[in-house]
């Protein structure tokens, strides 16, 4: 069959709700025409995910990342890189989880 | 938040909420930039501002990143509020007034948070620089924006302005450098509603006798209400003679005119413009009663001289500092070298409020009190006057704004001292200007030169985009009003002199090195030929 969406902030809805059997799968695709989408709001393309993750930033003394490296303690490590778009997702389903208490 | 250091760029960076997680995190290639930028606010190389309403954007995704990494939300919780209460050290909130949703609904484009970014930075900032990975920032925002990486290759001069008009007197630097501790302090005042003597009258006058040594401070309404209730303290009474400068605003004049007495003017030093204390003796009559010196340009006069000629003659010197509050002689400061001093704070004054405003400075008990009374309609306690006073106190407002300026003010008077050190040496041998004598400094409320064919340099330095002053034109025995009211003793040639050639270029605490050598250059251009 095929299903209407909604692609609203980001993430595609069900305009109406499908119920699968236990051993359907759960991954379906999509196409989106290309022209249809925004560029990113990146100002550099990021490698996906830097060489050094996890390794602790190197930091002078006295310098501002060494006390940064300080606060995060065990968690002082380098991260992968995030979209504008996952940064924005992330805030939206961190507010939708305070107010609507999912 | 330092507000005392000497900024390398005049530029002011906005962190958008990207790069405060990317640095936060250390998140992506290019967080040691944003980590080097962050660095650069805290060591006071550049300014740095946030706009208040990102920090619960930031605050969440920096608890998310660290509630994924521990699976517990109370640690990742506790650590996105030690790094923003980190961060919260060194950068400056952009003030909100709460009408700010209601102006941004013309600006093109959806995302109000970015919106607000831009309308905040464009209103309060001068020059500023949003540090930023969003491209829409670039292509949609009239602010200049820019990535971390690019700031740090570029470096930060690569966005200073460039010939821009150069202020006589840059009160809206101060102002942006100071504008959170300002709007504290004004709200302050707006929540206790104490618009007439309120706490910060009394906080400000404590601060300021400490600042001078002086046992009493009294705010007044000017530095023109602070003469006036200072002569009336000593009772001058018509006839009564004060001997003062002809070459000073007219106030100084004005308010012995006021009460009846005659101001006796006396003719000034020709290096320095102040009165020239060796020729004061002999203006002295039975009729004399006060010695009024004013502190001219910022610089005190030679006040041992005047106050050991005062003490042979049982005369009160009152200084008129109205110029040169912060200045020092012989390791005093200004406002405590006689037994009176008043000062102004008119806005453009080395330490100015933002409006009229002004102080009386004494170490004396009984002219303290009879000051405090005179301010406030001679009113002894409520409702029961024993002498005649005025309505002469200063606004509680007004305090608050020279209390946040007063943070900042000993770097501003370290600043003048460097930039009218570096004026001399850059007019040296070139162009006369008033000479400092070294057992005093000046703060500089101008720095003024002697120049011929005035008007004509005037206009041709404004072509070039540097403003000029006259301080002052016309010496006060020469003022209409003052042709009949007054006495001339021995002749004032000297101030008459000088009147015609004097000049003043821009001076203040933010004036960049850049600017004063546009300055410079175009003076000693325009003088040569």
């Amino acid at each position: 069959m095929r299903a209407e969406i909604l692609i609203q902030l980001g993430q595609a809805k069900l305009l109406n709700p499908l119920y699968l059997k236990p051993d359907a799968p759960t991954h379906y695709h999509i196409e989106v025409p290309d022209d249809a989408l925004l560029d990113a709001r990146d100002y550099l393309e990021e490698q996906p995910r830097p060489a050094d993750v996890a390794t602790v930033p190197p930091a002078r003394p006295g310098s501002l990342q060494e006390r940064l490296n300080q606060l995060l303690g065990p968690l002082a490590r380098i991260r992968p890189s995030a979209s504008i778009g996952d940064d924005y997702q992330t805030v939206q389903d961190a507010m939708e989880e305070r107010y609507c208490g999912r | 938040m330092d507000v005392n250091t000497h900024k390398q760029t005049d530029i002011q960076l906005v962190f958008d909420t990207n790069v405060l997680v990317d640095a936060l995190t250390a998140r992506g290639q290019y967080f040691a930039c944003a980590v080097d930028l962050l660095e650069m606010v805290r060591n006071g190389k550049v300014e740095g501002w946030y706009a208040h309403h990102t920090l619960t954007s930031v605050y969440y995704l920096l608890e998310r990143a660290f509630a994924a990494e521990t699976q517990n939300r109370k640690t990742a919780t506790d650590l996105a509020q030690t790094l923003l209460r980190e961060l919260l050290q060194f950068l400056r909130p952009l003030p909100q007034v709460g009408d700010e949703l209601r102006r941004i609904h013309s600006m093109p484009g959806d995302d109000l948070e970015d919106l607000l970014i831009v309308h905040l930075a464009s209103s309060y900032l001068p020059n500023p620089l949003v540090v930023t990975r969003d491209k829409w920032f670039l292509q949609h925002s009239s602010l200049a924006a820019a990535h971390p990486k690019e700031i740090i290759e570029r470096g930060l001069t690569a966005w200073q302005s460039r010939g821009q008009p150069i202020p006589f007197a840059d009160l809206t630097t101060q102002q942006h450098c100071i504008r959170p501790q300002l709007e504290r302090n004004m709200h302050r005042v707006l929540h206790h509603g104490q618009y007439i003597m309120g706490p910060e009258v009394a906080e400000l006058e404590g601060k300021l006798a400490a600042y001078t040594g002086a046992k009493h401070c009294i705010t007044v309404a000017s530095g023109t209400e602070a003469l006036l209730i200072a002569l009336m303290a000593l009772g001058i009474k018509p006839g009564e003679e004060v001997i003062t400068t002809p070459f000073t605003f007219v106030a100084t004049a004005e308010v012995i005119v006021l009460l009846g007495a005659v101001p006796v003017f006396v003719d000034i030093e020709p290096d320095t413009c102040n009165i020239d204390a060796s020729k004061i003796e002999a203006a002295i009559t039975s009729k004399t009663r006060a010695i009024i010196p004013v502190s001219l340009y910022g610089q005190p006069a030679d006040m041992d001289e005047i106050n050991a000629i005062a003490a042979r003659h049982g005369l009160t010197v009152i200084e008129d500092a109205a110029q040169s509050f912060g200045a020092e002689y012989k390791g005093r400061k200004s406002c405590n070298l006689s037994t009176i001093a008043c000062t102004s704070f008119f806005p453009s004054k080395p330490l100015g409020c933002y409006g009229d405003g002004g102080a009386i400075f004494s170490s004396d008990e009984n002219l303290a009190k009879a000051m405090r009374e005179i301010r406030v309609h001679g009113q002894e306690k409520r409702y029961v006057h024993t002498r005649i006073g005025v309505g002469g106190r200063m606004d509680t407002l007004q305090c608050a704004v020279v209390l946040a300026k007063l943070e900042r003010f000993d770097w501003e008077v370290e600043q003048r001292l460097k930039i009218g050190a570096r004026y001399n040496a850059l007019f040296a041998g070139k162009v006369q200007t008033v000479t400092q004598r070294p057992d005093r400094t000046s703060v500089f409320a101008q720095y003024t030169a002697f120049i011929e064919n005035r008007e004509q340099v005037q206009e041709r330095l404004k072509a070039a985009g540097v403003p000029t002053a006259v301080h002052y034109p016309v010496p006060l025995h020469l003022q209409p009003a003052y042709r009949g009211g007054c006495q001339v003793h021995g002749g004032v040639k000297t101030a008459e002199r000088m009147a015609q050639r004097v000049m003043s270029f821009p001076m203040s605490a933010d004036l960049s090195v850049e600017d004063q050598e546009r300055v410079v250059a175009a003076a000693l251009e325009v003088v040569r030929n």
